[in-house]
C-alpha cells in the first residue's frame, strides 16, 4: 500500500509527451508510453508481494514496445520506409505529418476536432492511451490498490476505456481497423492506390491474441477468479465459467459489422449531401480489380443484381449470421430474417446505379447499425462456456457459402474458427490455404511483407479453401 | 429501362392509332430481295461485281450476326443482362437492334443478321428503281430521301458503321451488357476496313488508308461524345463503359498499365475514341480541323466522380459541334493530299502512350499511315513487333502483363 502511494506522488507532475511536430505540446492528457513503462515494464518483487500481478501482467509495456506493431505505427510513416516515401510522393503530402494518416498511426489528443485542427502525440505510435484512454484524470488513482474496487462505469467517466468489456474493446480496435469518419480515421481508395496495405479483416479474438496480448483473459486472472460471480461480471465483464475467446469472436463479429456499417453510412451521408461518389474503399476490391478471364467465372456464376455494378465490400455477415444462429439455439429471438432483410436493402442500394445510390446506402447502413446494436443486446446474454464455444464453432463452420468468400472473408472465418479451437491444437488445415502474411515489426521492411501479402491475396483459390473448410475439423 | 419504356410507348401508340399514317421510316425487304443471281447473287468469288450478296453470305461476318445471338454465350449474356432466366437473345429488341436491324420492321427478317439494308438503307422505296438509269441521276440527298444510305462517301459509310460499332443513344453496349459477357467495342475504321471481305472495289485515292483512318477517328469520337452526353442526361449515375476498362480491371500484383496523370486511385476516362484525334490534326493541310478540337476537358469531367451532368453535357456539345464540322471538311480532302502522313508516322514512333488504349490506337494509326506510304517490308515487320506487345494473353480479355516500356522499345524499332 505504501508503495502504491509513493508511486502516485512520484508521478504527480507527469512529463508531457516529448513530442515533435505536429504536436504543439498542448496536451493536458497524454502521459506517453514512457511514463507507463516505469511501472509496466518488468516484474517487481514488491509489486508481486502487494498482489499487483494478481490482476495485471508484469511486462505489459515491454510486450507492447518489443512485440506489438502498435509501438511502430508512427515509425513506419517515416520516409526511411520506402513504402511511406512512395505513398508521400503519390499522395502529394508527407504521410508522417498528415492528420489523415496520424489519426490512426499516432495518438490523437484532440479526438473531436476536425482533421485540420488535430494534434497528435506520435513519438510512441499507438501508445497506451490510444486504446486505454487519456490518463489525466485516472493516472494517479489507478496506481492505488483501491482502484480495482472502483466500478467500470466510474472509471469510464474518468476517461479509462473499459477494455475488459469485449464489445467496448472491439469497438476501440474498429475505430482504426475498420475506420471511423467522426474521428477522421478512414483508409481511402486513394491511400490504397498510393500503396497502403489492405486492412486485415478485424476478428477481435485473433487480433487480441496476435497483438500480442499484454493482458490475461479473465479466466486466467487470479483476482477475478477470486471474486463472487456477480462482482466478476459487473467489474470485469467476466461471468464465471464463460470463456473469453468465444465471447470475443461473437461480440467482435457484430461490432465489426456495426462499425463497418457506421463508416459506410457516414460516408454515404456525406456524398448524398455534397455529391460525388462513395469512396471506392467501400466497394469489393475484386469487383473491379481482376483481369478479364475468358470464360468468365463471374458470368458463369451470375450476378446478384445488375451485371457489372460494383458491390459493397464483403462485410462479416456470414460470421454474424452464425453468431445469431447459435444465439437462437440458446433462446434469443430468430434474427436471421432481419439480417437477411437488412443486407438485401443494402445490396439493392448499391445496385440502383453504378457506385450506388448514396441516400439509399446511408439509410440501409444506418438501419444495419441499429440492428447490430439490438443483436449485441442478445449476444451479450449468451453463455459462452465450453459447450457454447463448441456450438458456436459448429455454427460458424456450417453457415454461409465458403465458395463465395473472397480472401478477406475467408480469412475472417478461418481466424474466428481457429480462435475457438483449443490453444494446444496445432495449426490446422486452414493455415495451409491461408498462409499468414502479417507484418513483423522487427523485420523492418513493410515493403517486402506487403508484396508477399498481396501475392497471397491474389493467388487465393476460393474452391480450395471451401474444400478445406468443409473438410474434417483440424485435430 | 428507358429503351424498354420507349418501345412500350411506341407499341401502345401503334395499337391505339391503327389508322395513323404509315411510319415515316421505309420498311426492310430482306436480303432475299437482293440475292437474285442476275442482281447481287452472282455466285462468283468474294469481291466480284455482281456477287455482292454472295460475298456477304460466304465471307462477311455480318451474315452471322443473328446466329451468334443463339449461341450459348449469346443466350447467357442476355439472361444475365435481363436478369431473367427466360430471356431470349433471338427475340430481344435490344440485341436485334444491331444484330438484325431489319427485324425492326419485320421480325421474320431477323435471321438475315446484318443484311444489305442494315448498311445501305431500307429498300422498300428504292429496290425496284435503283438499277434504272434515272437512279444514277439522283444526288445523295435525293437518294437519302428514299432511305438509301450513301456508303460511297466515307463520311456516310462510317456514320452507318458507328451506329452499331460505337452505338447511339438507346442502342449501345453499356457496362451492364459488357459485364454480362458482350465484348467491349473498340471500333477503328481503317483496321476494320482492312480485314473486311469487301463486296465492292474501292475507288481508292493515294491517301485512302490515311483518309479513311482520319474520317473514322473523327466520326468515332463524335459518336462516342453523343453517348457521353446522353449518359449525363439520363442521370443514372456514372456509365462505367465511359471509363478506361483496364485502369480498374487488372490484377493487383502487376505494374499499373494506365499511367494517365491523375491522383492516386482516381478514375480515368475511356479515351479509346479520342486517342487518335491529335494525330489526325497533325496531318495538316486539308486534314487540319477548321476549329480547334480538344477532347481533354470532356475526358477530365468524365473521369471526375463529382462532375455535374450539366457540365458534361455542355463540354460534350461543344466537342461534338467541332467534331462534326471537322468530319464534314475531311470528307472533301482530295485524294492526293498525303504530305503529312510521313511526318505523323515518324512522330508517332516517338509518342509516349500512357495506357493500353492509347498505345493500341497509336499502333493502328501507324498501320493506316504505313499503307499510304510506299511499301516497305521492313516497316511492316517492325509494326508486327509493336503489335505483339499489345496482344492479350491467352484466356484473358485484358492486357495482363502489358508493359508500356516494352511497347515503347518496340516503337523505337519501327523502320521509317
Amino acid at each position: 500500500m505504501t508503495r502504491f502511494l509513493a508511486l502516485t506522488l512520484s508521478l504527480a507532475i507527469p512529463a508531457l509527451a516529448a513530442a515533435t511536430p505536429p504536436v504543439t505540446g498542448e496536451t493536458q492528457i497524454v502521459h506517453s508510453a514512457t511514463d507507463c513503462r516505469k511501472c509496466h515494464e518488468k516484474a517487481d518483487a514488491e509489486y508481486r508481494a502487494n498482489g499487483v500481478y494478481d490482476i495485471i501482467v508484469p511486462d505489459a509495456a515491454a510486450i507492447w514496445a518489443e512485440r506489438d506493431p502498435h509501438s511502430k505505427a508512427a515509425q513506419v510513416l517515416d520516409k526511411s520506409n520506402p513504402l511511406a516515401a512512395r505513398m508521400s510522393a503519390a499522395l502529394g503530402y508527407d504521410v508522417a505529418r498528415q492528420p489523415e494518416c496520424l489519426a490512426c498511426h499516432a495518438v490523437d489528443v484532440t479526438l473531436n476536432a476536425p482533421l485540420a485542427e488535430k494534434k497528435f502525440a506520435w513519438k510512441h505510435g499507438v501508445g497506451c492511451e490510444g486504446c486505454h484512454g487519456f490518463a489525466a484524470k485516472w493516472f494517479g488513482d489507478h496506481t492505488l490498490k483501491t482502484w480495482r474496487e472502483v466500478e467500470p462505469v466510474k472509471k469510464s467517466e474518468l476517461g479509462l476505456v473499459d477494455l475488459r468489456d469485449p464489445i467496448t474493446r472491439a469497438a476501440k480496435c474498429a475505430t482504426c481497423h475498420v475506420g471511423n469518419l467522426a474521428e477522421g480515421k478512414f483508409v481511402t481508395h486513394a491511400m490504397y492506390a498510393a500503396g497502403h496495405p489492405p486492412l486485415l479483416p478485424l476478428e477481435a479474438a485473433t487480433f487480441n491474441r496476435d497483438q500480442p496480448a499484454h493482458w490475461n483473459p479473465p479466466e486466467d486472472v487470479p483476482y477475478i477468479r477470486s471474486l463472487p460471480p456477480e462482482k466478476a461480471a459487473k467489474f470485469f465483464h467476466a461471468p464465471p465459467g464463460q470463456l473469453t475467446a468465444p465471447r470475443s469472436v461473437a461480440t467482435g463479429a457484430v461490432v465489426t459489422l456495426r462499425e463497418s456499417a457506421k463508416l459506410l453510412a457516414a460516408d454515404a451521408e456525406r456524398v448524398a449531401k455534397d455529391g460525388g461518389l462513395l469512396d471506392f474503399a467501400h466497394f469489393d476490391c475484386f469487383a473491379c480489380h481482376h483481369e478479364l478471364q475468358v470464360p468468365s467465372h463471374r458470368q458463369k456464376r451470375g450476378y446478384p443484381g445488375v451485371p457489372g455494378r460494383p458491390t459493397v465490400r464483403q462485410l462479416p455477415t456470414d460470421l454474424v449470421g452464425s453468431v445469431l444462429a447459435h444465439a437462437r439455439t440458446t433462446g434469443t429471438p430468430d434474427r436471421q430474417p432481419e439480417l437477411k432483410a437488412r443486407l438485401s436493402a443494402l445490396n439493392s442500394a448499391f445496385d440502383q446505379r453504378a457506385f450506388g445510390e448514396p441516400a439509399a446506402i446511408a439509410s440501409a447502413a444506418q438501419q444495419l447499425v441499429t440492428a447490430c446494436d439490438n443483436w449485441l443486446g442478445d449476444v451479450r446474454l449468451v453463455r459462452y462456456d465450453t459447450a457454447g464455444r463448441d456450438a458456436l464453432l459448429a455454427a460458424i463452420r456450417a453457415t454461409g457459402n465458403p465458395a463465395g468468400w473472397d480472401y478477406d472473408a475467408a480469412q475472417l472465418q478461418a481466424w474466428a474458427a481457429r480462435a475457438l479451437i483449443e490453444k494446444s491444437v496445432a495449426p490446422g488445415v486452414w493455415n495451409s490455404v491461408l498462409p499468414t502474411a502479417g507484418i513483423d515489426p522487427k523485420s523492418g521492411s513493410v515493403d517486402t511483407a506487403l508484396k508477399s501479402r498481396l501475392r497471397v491475396r491474389n493467388s487465393f483459390d476460393p474452391a480450395r479453401f471451401a474444400e478445406a473448410w468443409r473438410g474434417p475439423a483440424p485435430k | 429501362m428507358r429503351r424498354l419504356l420507349s418501345l412500350t410507348a411506341l407499341a401502345v401508340m401503334l395499337a391505339v392509332c391503327p389508322a395513323a399514317d404509315p411510319p415515316a421510316r421505309p420498311g426492310y425487304v430482306g436480303v432475299g430481295g437482293c440475292a437474285a443471281s442476275g442482281c447481287h447473287g452472282g455466285g462468283d468469288r468474294v469481291g466480284v461485281a455482281g456477287s455482292e450478296f454472295t460475298t456477304w453470305a460466304t465471307a462477311d461476318p455480318h451474315h452471322k450476326a443473328y446466329a451468334v445471338l443463339l449461341t450459348e454465350a449469346g443466350q447467357r449474356m442476355t439472361r444475365l443482362y435481363r436478369r431473367n432466366p427466360a430471356a431470349d437473345a433471338g427475340t430481344d429488341a435490344a440485341c436485334l437492334a444491331c444484330h438484325a436491324p431489319q427485324a425492326s420492321t419485320d421480325i421474320s427478317l431477323r435471321t438475315d443478321g446484318v443484311g444489305c439494308e442494315a448498311c445501305h438503307g431500307p429498300a422498300q422505296n428504292w429496290r425496284t428503281t435503283h438499277y434504272l438509269n434515272d437512279w444514277r441521276n439522283l444526288d445523295s440527298a435525293a437518294k437519302a430521301k428514299q432511305g438509301f444510305i450513301p456508303t460511297r462517301d466515307l463520311t456516310g459509310r462510317i456514320q452507318a458503321c458507328v451506329e452499331c460499332h460505337v452505338g447511339k443513344p438507346g442502342m449501345e453496349v453499356d457496362h451492364d451488357l459488357i459485364a454480362a459477357g458482350h465484348p467491349r467495342l473498340t471500333f477503328e475504321y481503317a483496321a476494320y476496313h482492312d480485314i473486311y471481305p469487301k463486296h465492292w472495289v474501292e475507288p481508292a485515292g493515294a491517301n485512302f488508308a490515311v483518309k479513311s483512318w482520319a474520317v473514322g477517328q473523327v466520326i468515332t469520337a463524335s459518336a462516342q461524345t453523343r453517348l457521353i452526353a446522353e449518359h449525363a442526361r439520363s442521370k443514372r449515375g456514372p456509365e462505367l463503359a465511359d471509363l478506361n476498362c483496364y485502369s480498374c480491371h487488372r490484377g493487383l500484383t502487376g505494374e499499373a498499365t494506365d499511367t494517365t496523370t491523375r491522383p492516386p486511385g482516381a478514375l480515368s476516362a475511356n479515351d479509346w475514341a479520342f486517342a487518335g484525334l491529335a494525330s489526325v490534326g497533325e496531318l495538316g493541310g486539308a486534314f487540319a480541323p477548321p476549329s480547334p478540337v480538344d477532347a481533354q476537358p470532356l475526358l477530365n469531367l468524365v473521369g471526375q466522380p463529382g462532375s455535374k451532368p450539366a457540365d458534361v453535357e455542355q463540354a460534350a456539345a461543344k466537342l461534338q459541334t467541332a467534331l462534326d464540322k471537322w468530319a464534314a471538311e475531311l470528307d472533301k480532302v482530295p485524294a492526293a493530299d498525303i504530305a503529312g502522313a510521313r511526318n505523323v508516322f515518324t512522330r508517332l514512333a516517338d509518342t509516349r502512350a500512357t495506357n493500353w488504349d492509347r498505345a493500341a490506337q497509336t499502333y493502328l494509326a501507324m498501320t493506316a499511315l504505313h499503307r499510304s506510304l510506299p511499301a516497305s517490308p521492313g516497316r511492316q515487320a517492325s509494326l508486327g513487333r509493336v503489335r505483339d506487345t499489345l496482344r492479350f494473353p491467352h484466356g484473358i480479355n485484358s492486357p495482363a502483363g502489358f508493359s508500356l516500356n516494352a511497347f515503347h522499345s518496340a516503337m523505337k524499332g519501327v523502320a521509317p
